[in-house]
């Protein structure tokens, strides 16, 4: 396959008695934003420096660009770090037009590039001054701007957001939404949902050091949310009417779940509930489609999507998705 | 490639400067010339004897001082780049052996203007000089092949234990065990043969008696520990400092 960016196959890698990847298996195409979530310590980190060749795993194949020699390819890659530093002595020029020189940037072309990137990344005004003198915000538009100043077919971005305010998040995400729109392919390794959602295609939850879930963004926007109805004592006789509603619906003694929680569905089961004179304790919207798939992928929390055996399940379930997500 | 490592090389070079640790290796070097080769009437053989061991000595300083800032995480963003492991670390060797010969020209410059031994010259300069030169490549090479950026601890451990085998001196008698490594001593001494010689060759500067292939040696030795560096870097994983 020609468009296809990134290949992992089987990829393994352990320190020592810790096996942080079991047989990862990955495939990303042209174009495409990836976004990779996982638990702190779940190997992404691993995973991204072993892609960059700064790791060397145990077992299995890595191909950028079709490729396994990276250094072949490696022109075609920009990487902005987590928790970067940088050599605080310089100015962002200098530093960039040493960055630059390393990617065989020269002389008109690198200034132009130089100009361009700080322009695009809004830290033109500042470019005279030493990185030490930089807020964090204004390093990680720099981590940005060396990352994408030998144009990169490929952006390899862990945490971008990473000790940022949240106005601050919000920009980095719109930058590299500007750069998934020029054509670049991203893989965007990050704790936040949100993020993921504004920015990828698809997404992967790396757990137990295997990536087995993965799924497209609009599939998990499409499944909508899910909403719990706490209500007192829920009467045997209205278990039916409610359950007739459709499979979206599972009922204990005291809660209602519906998921995912069409307003039409919401209408009938509360025109149920008042017809049997329930009381109403609390509605409680849960968490969003992907934060259940990143949660129940990570084994805090699963919400099936077929009924489960047990019916006390839900309630359950759910209870624990409400705690993982006010985390 | 030359290119990259030029660039990588100046940049490292300028970062040793800003920081502030370059003023160390420049008291250093004035403060040796200033005690040992302004006060006396210092003879050629003086001069390349103490610049030397100075510059034998700052190479092992500034080396490990240069590889500490290259194991540093702002290095990842320049390790991912087309410059390479090879490139990242032939960059650092040569910043700073730059840096000794640049040192080591600096004592020679001050004594020859300033207090200058009698019938020095260009040539003796030059003869003088190229070994020393040489065994600063050596030294740094050595230095860049023992430090923890480069192989790790294990192995480290090993070539430590090969080296101090190699400098031991029988003379010493500082115990009876090494009575039964002196067929590894006799071996290993081999290895530092290349930089005692290039020594002798600086303060006699004559090259009648195999002269070039102590030059030849000290390159080759280099170049082999050089490698070996390259070898082990580009093979090593690679979890840089946090500093």
């Amino acid at each position: 396959m020609t468009d296809t960016v990134i290949q992992l196959r089987n990829l393994h890698k352990s320190y020592g008695q810790l096996h942080v990847l079991r047989g990862v298996d990955l495939d990303i195409t042209e174009g495409e934003a990836f976004g990779l979530l996982g638990q702190n310590g779940a190997g992404k980190s691993t995973l991204i420096h072993s892609l960059l060749g700064l790791l060397k795993p145990d077992d299995g194949t890595i191909r950028i660009f079709g490729s396994r020699d990276l250094e072949q390819v490696v022109k075609n890659i920009g990487y902005l770090p987590e928790r970067t530093t940088y050599h605080l002595q310089f100015t962002a020029h200098e530093y960039l037009r040493m960055l630059g020189a390393l990617s065989d940037l020269r002389g008109a072309q690198l200034r132009e590039r130089i100009d361009a990137v700080l322009d695009l990344v809004g830290i033109e005004g500042a470019a005279d001054r030493r990185l030490g003198t930089y807020s964090k915000g204004m390093l990680q538009r720099l981590g940005l701007a060396q990352a994408i100043l030998h144009d990169p077919a490929l952006l390899i971005v862990d945490e971008p957001a990473s000790g940022l305010d949240p106005g601050g998040q919000r920009d980095m995400a719109q930058l590299l939404a500007r750069l998934h729109k020029a054509g670049h392919t991203i893989l965007l390794c990050t704790h936040q949902l949100t993020e993921v959602t504004r920015l990828c295609n698809r997404v992967g939850v790396l757990a137990g050091g295997r990536l087995d879930r993965v799924a497209t963004v609009a599939d998990l926007e499409g499944q909508g949310r899910s909403m719990t109805l706490r209500v007192a004592d829920l009467p045997a006789e209205a278990v039916p009417m409610l359950e007739a509603l459709g499979p979206n619906v599972r009922c204990t003694r005291t809660s209602v779940v519906l998921f995912p929680a069409s307003e039409q569905l919401q209408h009938d089961c509360l025109a149920i509930l008042l017809d049997y004179s329930v009381h109403i304790l609390a509605m409680t919207p849960a968490a969003d489609a992907l934060e259940q798939f990143y949660l129940s992928a990570i084994n805090q929390t699963i919400l099936p999507p077929t009924r489960p055996a047990d019916p006390s399940a839900p309630e359950v379930l759910l209870e624990t998705l409400v705690v993982g997500g006010e985390q | 490639m030359l290119r990259r490592i030029t660039s990588w090389t100046r940049f490292v070079l300028t970062e040793y400067g800003r920081s502030g640790r370059i003023l160390i290796e420049l008291t250093i070097t004035i403060a040796l010339w200033g005690l040992f080769l302004q006060k006396y009437n210092t003879t050629t053989a003086q001069l390349f004897s103490l610049t030397g061991l100075f510059t034998m000595v700052l190479a092992l300083y500034t080396t490990s001082s240069i590889l500490g800032l290259g194991d540093r995480a702002q290095n990842y963003i320049v390790l991912t780049r087309p410059l390479g492991r090879r490139g990242f670390l032939l960059g650092l060797y040569s910043a700073a052996v730059l840096l000794v010969w640049a040192m080591g020209a600096i004592v020679i410059a001050l004594t020859a203007i300033l207090n200058r031994p009698p019938g020095f010259g260009l040539p003796q300069l030059w003869y003088g000089s190229l070994p020393l030169l040489l065994n600063v490549t050596l030294i740094s090479a050595v230095t860049l092949l023992l430090s923890s950026l480069v192989v790790r601890n294990i192995p480290r451990l090993l070539l430590l234990a090969i080296l101090a085998i190699a400098l031991y001196s029988n003379t010493w008698n500082l115990s009876p065990v090494f009575r039964y490594l002196s067929p590894l001593q006799s071996l290993f001494s081999r290895l530092i043969q290349p930089a005692i010689a290039g020594q002798r060759l600086a303060v006699s500067r004559d090259y009648s008696g195999g002269g070039l292939f102590v030059l030849v040696a000290q390159f080759a030795l280099s170049l082999l520990l050089v490698n070996l560096a390259l070898l082990s870097f580009g093979k090593r994983e690679l979890i840089l400092g946090k500093k």
